[in-house]
């Protein structure tokens, strides 16, 4: 009897909840654009150390229009990179999206007041129900590979601090004494004054990979995933990047978003560094497209 | 997402991006302005402490700046000033608007990222004073041309805006002891939070591409010790306790006796709104419109309490116990000539006589048979 009652009650007030502005504002629009991406099968090993190369610019592209990133504050005033040009192949165990875009300034410094280009190819984890494809929604996670121009200028061994600041001075390292082997003691200590590297904050830069894996649920829930498979490579040539960012196609992390099935749907986010871009300041597709992996 | 909370300190409600949340207790501080010498000593105990490692080069969780030039970075003040515009106080309320009621659409606070060189003065106008000093000055009260010294840590606010605007809730403030802290392992260095933050006392780290600030020494904060830059004040300028909201304050508690019961202390920028849990005792030599701007429009109370301290023994009893000891003060009692500083559980701490003993020495050292004369 109890129940009878209890259900009809908490039907009205979820109801009543619905029509709240809070509710509204968790309804996120989830719209579904008319391009394709199509992979197109290539057996053999992808091109994936040279994005300049003929074997990916002679494949035909797909124009990808971006907006500014405009639902989460803070949001993207300006519009900054406009389209991307989009090809993709697959062998079958690996695919990969090559994005080429206009760039008049190659941004990968990190200081204070610079940041860097960038650019992510983002997938639902559920094909079947894709989310709001700018950071995904509660329980409807999507998955994320990002690329940065400082992620991967760190890995090629550039040093932001002598980059910025070559002809500071300072003072010894009481645990780096010029000459001397550093002690694991004293490594220890060392580490311990950079915080973020002792925590193991993975973004490290010269620590996190060129072609970051992310999971996010909504803004505020975006992890870095502790299995990262993803591989990449961005070129600056004559006022354009060149950027090509893989993945395998099948993999067991539950973090992954399957693209086994054949088909799913795809979006893209852009940063760009000389415009301030950075975080949820970015250019985005205005949806999802379809993604079709030939086979 | 806005939310509606209220500030004391401007005494009204104003919107926030998160709701009203308070600690069980907040972090304070109270600095006096008047005794600071700008002998950095706080600034290096606190370099030395935290930000020694690479990367840290050109941070100073804790600088002392000269006003009204001094600043760092340089230009913070004018330019969050400027941005704020017009900061209007009512009879009894602030009536401009705050930062995060002036935030621009699509942001979340109003903002201003100060750029690379901005960070690399960290004590430009060092000792300069107001203008010029013109033939046939002479001392009075405030000051025809005066200057004084800023000391400033993280404010730990009530409302931080750097919290506000971390796009990935990165920053969080520690329900035990309201202290503001960026979580190393999960920020992603977008600098939202240097923008944010209107005092800019978030620092970037090149080095480990995450962003950084003042952690109000936690680890002395648990054990009821002073943080190093309150331990370190040769001036004894500095005195660290815990306040609470104004119709909660405890007469025996020295931040609230000094902030709500004298109301001597004051808070930088109120009009910020960002409830910061530092408070001034201002400068009596300086000008008092200068000072209305920076601490609201209860300076000149403040400044005249200040000046009867010497009629007032708890009030000057609890001034000459600041930087008495390394240990957090809680609770203070003025008794017979005496200030007795406790802990929170009533153990005495420290005492000190509201006189110094003096001892007068007779005018001949009749043992000697010579007079006691000072003839250098």
């Amino acid at each position: 009897m109890q129940r009878k009652i209890i259900f009809p009650i908490l039907t009205v007030l979820l109801l009543l909840w619905y029509c709240t502005p809070e509710a509204s504002a968790q309804k996120k629009e989830v719209k579904i654009l008319p391009e394709k991406i199509v992979s197109k099968f290539q057996s053999g090993v992808l091109q994936l150390t040279d994005p300049t190369s003929s074997l990916w610019l002679n494949l035909p592209a797909n124009t990808v229009k971006l907006i500014p990133q405009d639902v989460q504050e803070p949001k993207l005033a300006q519009p900054a990179i406009t389209s991307l040009k989009v090809r993709s192949v697959n062998n079958g165990t690996w695919i990969a999206f090559h994005i080429e875009w206009e760039d008049a300034t190659e941004d990968f410094n990190l200081r204070a007041d610079r940041y860097s280009d960038g650019v992510a190819v983002e997938f639902p984890l559920n094909p079947k129900q894709p989310p709001d494809h700018r950071m995904g929604s509660e329980k409807e996670p999507i998955h994320l590979l990002l690329w940065k121009a400082s992620q991967q200028k760190a890995k090629e061994g550039t040093s932001f601090l002598a980059l910025n600041y070559p002809n500071r001075w300072s003072d010894y390292s009481p645990y780096e004494l010029p000459g001397s082997a550093v002690s694991p003691a004293r490594a220890a200590d060392i580490k311990n004054l950079l915080p973020a590297v002792a925590l193991g904050n993975p973004i490290v830069p010269g620590t996190a990979p060129v072609v970051e894996e992310i999971y996010a649920e909504t803004w505020n829930k975006v992890l870095v995933q502790e299995d990262q498979d993803a591989k990449g490579k961005g070129t600056w040539k004559d006022g354009r990047w060149y950027v090509v960012i893989a993945r395998p196609l099948f993999t067991p992390d539950p973090q992954d978003a399957p693209l086994d099935g054949g088909s799913s749907y795809v979006s893209f986010a852009c940063w760009d560094g000389v415009k301030a871009n950075q975080g949820p300041r970015k250019m985005v597709t205005e949806g999802w497209l379809a993604l079709e992996i030939g086979k | 997402m806005s939310h509606e909370v209220f500030n004391w300190q401007i005494n009204r409600k104003m919107t926030y991006w998160y709701p009203e949340h308070r600690p069980r207790r907040q972090f304070a501080g109270v600095f006096d302005i008047n005794k600071c010498i700008a002998c950095q000593t706080c600034s290096l105990a606190c370099k030395t402490t935290w930000t020694s490692g690479k990367g840290q080069e050109l941070m100073f969780w804790n600088s002392v700046e000269t006003k009204p030039w001094g600043s760092y970075p340089t230009g913070w003040d004018v330019k969050a000033l400027s941005l704020l515009g017009p900061q209007k106080w009512g009879a009894d309320e602030y009536v401009g608007a705050t930062v995060f009621e002036a935030a621009p659409k699509g942001e979340r606070v109003l903002q201003y990222q100060p750029e690379d060189m901005d960070w690399c003065n960290v004590n430009l106008g060092e000792d300069e004073c107001s203008g010029m000093i013109e033939k046939g000055a002479y001392l009075k009260i405030p000051h025809a041309v005066w200057f004084f010294y800023l000391q400033r840590i993280c404010n730990h606010c009530t409302y931080p805006a750097c919290l506000a605007a971390c796009p990935r809730g990165a920053i969080y403030k520690r329900p035990e002891d309201g202290v503001v802290l960026i979580d190393q392992k999960n920020c992603n260095g977008h600098r939202e939070c240097m923008k944010a933050c209107p005092y800019k006392r978030i620092f970037f780290n090149v080095v480990t591409g995450t962003s950084e600030k003042c952690i109000a020494c936690y680890p002395s904060l648990e054990s009821g010790k002073s943080n190093r830059c309150f331990e370190t004040c040769i001036g004894k300028i500095r005195l660290q306790g815990w306040i609470n909201t104004p119709e909660k304050a405890q007469e025996d508690n020295p931040v609230d006796f000094l902030v709500h019961i004298r109301k001597v202390a004051l808070p930088l920028y109120p009009q910020f709104g960002t409830e910061p849990n530092i408070y001034y005792i201002p400068p009596k030599q300086a000008d008092p419109v200068f000072l209305r701007q920076m601490f609201g429009p209860g300076v000149d109370k403040a400044i005249a309490t200040y000046k009867n301290a010497k009629d007032d023994p708890e009030l000057l009893g609890l001034l000459l116990l600041q930087g008495s000891s390394d240990r957090i003060i809680e609770r203070f009692k003025v008794k017979d000539g005496t200030a007795i500083g406790y802990t929170a559980k009533g153990a005495e701490i420290v005492r000190v006589p509201l006189k110094e003993p003096l001892y007068v020495r007779p005018y001949k050292d009749v043992a000697l048979d010579v007079f006691r004369h000072n003839v250098t």
